[in-house]
């Protein structure tokens, strides 16, 4: 990473941003146990780019069109599967792609990610280091404040709004209920975006065929091991009774009104 | 005797004070798996404890605790994991559940989507918890901290703090409605909210909601969210259409007196918190449904 003191965005030409991206598995991809209670893997087609990640590029993409310069690296940590999301990257509009190779349950550690992630800052010149809020699959939230960490730099997570003003980032980011904070950062900074009203563009035709030519370079994302370890799994039982209803539409439908009728939330008539 | 379970607060993040029963009740659990005695700490300093890692995680406190327990609120997360990273330490973020597991404790957390429960154990000393809110029953009480984090001796100055930004004002109707039907992706079309505020209107007190990502895409105002990052309700019905039941969005309705869902994916987690389930595409059911209410 650039050293603070030195970082001046507007001032020079480069303006160097790594986007963070994890690849997932579908919201709905089935997740099942197999005979030894561990997930079954689903399968190639049915792994994305995590919808965060998305409006992180997608926030990095317009903060470039903002300045008018920019160049945007898009990461990914995980096996030989992710370059797939790598080339989306460059087909939605990153300059550049780089694979941090690691097995999938490293991908899944975020400690491991955040490490390594912070191997590649370290090594290159970035102003600007964007992840998505938390991965859609795992939840975890804490990539982008472990590498800051890591960084010794600032980070902001649950970025809502992200600019350029003066020399420094501005940030509105936002707490639970929808309180919203305004922050400003001299770079180098880490943020993580949430989602938000601003659709992810889809990749360009043009961009994809420059993408699937691309070489992109894979590294080994090295790091230790994790010192977590994964012992079992479960399906989870239900917190509720979840009376499932029976039939079909029409016949669960008149069951439904039933039970609303009977707990007197109904507008009646004359009511 | 292992060193200290050590919960941390911070009083600056409201969200995570709420927390501080559940959190407790999370620690002593761990305690006494673990056999440790149970401390709280408190953050004190003009900054937020989350931009200052390292004041925390040079704290004499700190460096002798074997276990760490933050809330998992979006402060409190990330004050966790900043902390973990400058002590080197893993973290297990959402934990709902902590049992005993041969020579240590194991951690519950959701995963893939929610659809599965992944159990972990900390395999380094110390092992980084944040609690998932809503997952353990409270403890009562008042809560002395023992224990100060003195952010003041490392001021610093950035990220500078800019201002306050008003926070979106929630419907009041839906604070106020008895039956609140909340819509998700799943209604695939926003052309459904037409019928969906036909069945809102059958209900004597009702009103529609939607989970962020309606809201984002503008199918419904933002006034209308309900989840972490909208508001909270409680009514007497919550009729989830189209909600596949993300944490984000639970959060939001958990404590509805009666829950009642819709979605066409069996797998979904919402069933697995709804006291009725109905699995149908919603583009079927919908109809049926304003047919019934009718009483055709």
């Amino acid at each position: 990473m650039r050293e603070a003191d030195n970082a001046q965005p507007n001032a020079r030409g480069a303006v160097n941003i790594l986007v963070a991206i994890k690849q997932v598995p579908k919201a709905d991809a089935p997740a099942r146990l197999d005979a030894d209670a561990r997930p079954v893997a689903p399968e190639r087609a049915a792994f994305v780019m995590n919808e965060y990640d998305e409006h992180a590029l997608e926030a990095a993409l317009r903060l470039r069109e903002a300045l008018g310069r920019g160049r945007i690296v898009a990461a990914s940590v995980g096996p030989e599967r992710v370059a797939i999301v790598l080339r989306r990257a460059v087909g939605m509009g990153a300059d550049d792609a780089v694979h941090l190779c690691a097995s999938d349950d490293a991908a899944d550690d975020p400690a491991f990610v955040a490490a390594a992630l912070a191997g590649h800052a370290t090594a290159n010149d970035f102003d600007l280091v964007v992840c998505g809020a938390m991965s859609a699959d795992s939840m975890h939230g804490v990539v982008a404040p472990m590498l800051a960490a890591f960084l010794d730099r600032p980070c902001l997570t649950n970025v809502v709004e992200l600019s350029v003003e003066g020399g420094e980032v501005v940030v509105v980011r936002e707490l639970e209920g929808g309180a919203r904070e305004r922050f400003a950062v001299r770079p180098p900074l880490v943020v993580s975006m949430q989602t938000g009203p601003e659709a992810p563009r889809y990749p360009r035709l043009s961009l994809m065929l420059r993408a699937d030519r691309a070489a992109i370079p894979t590294i080994d994302a090295g790091g230790s091991a994790t010192a977590l370890r994964v012992m079992a799994w479960e399906t989870p039982q239900p917190t509720r009774r979840v009376r499932f209803l029976d039939g079909d539409a029409a016949a669960k439908a008149r069951t439904l009104v039933e039970i609303l009728r009977r707990r007197g939330v109904l507008k009646e008539a004359g009511r | 005797m292992s060193g200290p379970v050590l919960v941390l607060l911070d009083p600056s993040d409201a969200h995570g004070l709420g927390m501080v029963g559940e959190t407790l009740a999370c620690a002593r659990r761990v305690a006494d798996i673990a056999k440790a005695t149970v401390r709280v700490a408190a953050w004190r300093g003009d900054g937020f404890a989350e931009f200052q890692p390292r004041a925390t995680a040079s704290s004499p406190a700190v460096r002798e605790a074997a276990w760490l327990v933050f809330p998992h609120t979006i402060r409190g997360s990330a004050w966790a994991a900043g902390v973990a990273a400058c002590l080197s330490a893993p973290i297990v973020t959402a934990v709902e559940a902590v049992e005993s597991s041969g020579d240590g404790a194991r951690l519950r957390r959701k995963a893939r989507h929610g659809r599965l429960h992944q159990w972990t154990a900390c395999e380094g000393t110390p092992c980084v918890i944040t609690i998932q809110p809503g997952a353990f029953a409270a403890e009562t009480g008042n809560v002395e901290p023992d224990i100060v984090i003195d952010g003041q001796a490392f001021e610093l100055e950035e990220p500078r703090f800019v201002e306050r930004v008003d926070a979106p004002k929630t419907e009041a109707a839906l604070h106020d409605a008895e039956v609140v039907v909340a819509v998700g992706r799943g209604i695939g079309d926003p052309e459904m909210l037409v019928e969906i505020e036909r069945v809102a209107a059958s209900f004597s007190r009702g009103a529609v909601a939607g989970s962020r990502p309606v809201c984002d895409a503008g199918w419904l105002p933002m006034a209308r969210q309900v989840g972490q990052t909208g508001a909270t309700v409680r009514p007497k019905v919550y009729v989830a259409l189209g909600i596949s039941g993300a944490s984000q969005h639970v959060a939001g309705m958990r404590e509805s007196g009666f829950i009642i869902a819709v979605d066409r994916d069996t797998d979904a987690p919402i069933f697995r918190m709804a006291d009725v389930g109905i699995v149908e595409d919603l583009r079927t059911f919908l109809p049926a449904l304003l047919a019934a209410l009718a009483g055709e």
